[in-house]
């Protein structure tokens, strides 16, 4: 298993995404954008919502790369949130009238085989997987 | 370090080109969407945004996208978005953005796109 742990930065961002890119490198191209994609819209949410006193946390990310499975989790110590209540977005009605907010946990939800929340020691714990291709 | 993003600007006529490179997401939407208010704030209602060299964007980035095209058409203007590459046209699928946006093969196909109207 790798794991990363950064401060809960939006700078920190772009090396969460070195990160996997380094751990996923064998897999598909579309699978390490998809895994890539699902971390970033939660660590995102994170780092823009979970510490809203202002202090900063931080935020672990583990990944297990299986013949079959991606398995990631991420585990942050802000304010407890579980992303998978948010409601679906309205993908059919028209820009102007659309609120943007619920399209970051749709592509997690969306790219992800399964996502799992739980709240363990004061920390959000976010659990995905994602079956890899035979092909790689 | 504020995201690796790149936004290069040039005009072709009354159009007003960005290029958005790298990487377009929370860390880096907020240098975008200023440099697009720039150009929408000094005038340009025809905008053209290439995403040839745009490798990655999360939600944050097409909430960008988003706000430039509801001032665009709120003001009468037009925007179009040219040469996303697959991964970047699969986001926008997922967001339904696809039937929403502009979405042209390459810059010259966008540029046309705007001498034959919205």
């Amino acid at each position: 298993m790798a794991e990363l742990t950064v401060r809960a930065d939006l700078g920190a961002l772009a090396t969460i995404a070195d990160f996997l890119a380094a751990v996923l490198a064998g897999s598909a191209d579309e699978t390490v954008f998809a895994v890539q994609l699902a971390v970033d819209e939660a660590c995102s949410n994170t780092i823009l919502y979970g510490y809203p006193g202002g202090e900063r946390g931080s935020i672990t990310i583990a990944c297990t790369v299986e013949d079959d499975t991606i398995r990631v989790t991420i585990t942050d110590d802000g304010v407890a949130f579980d992303p998978l209540t948010a409601p679906p977005p309205l993908l059919d009605v028209p820009a102007e009238e659309r609120p943007i907010g619920g399209l970051g946990v749709h592509f997690i939800r969306t790219v992800m085989d399964s996502v799992a929340y739980a709240r363990r020691d004061d920390k959000n714990v976010l659990s995905m997987e994602k079956r890899r291709p035979a092909s790689g | 370090m504020s995201g690796r993003v790149e936004i290069l600007e040039r005009r072709a006529g009354a159009v007003d080109i960005i290029a958005v490179k790298g990487r377009l997401d929370a860390g880096s939407s907020e240098k975008a969407e200023e440099r697009i208010n720039r150009v929408l704030d000094a005038g340009g209602r025809c905008l053209l945004i290439n995403l040839c060299d745009l490798d990655y964007i999360s939600s944050s980035g097409l909430r960008v996208l988003l706000a430039a095209l509801k001032r665009l058409k709120k003001d009468g203007g037009v925007l179009r978005i040219a040469c996303a590459q697959p991964q970047i046209l699969e986001v926008f699928t997922m967001a339904g953005f696809h039937r929403i946006f502009s979405l042209s093969p390459d810059e010259a196909a966008a540029l046309a796109g705007f001498s034959a109207g919205p």
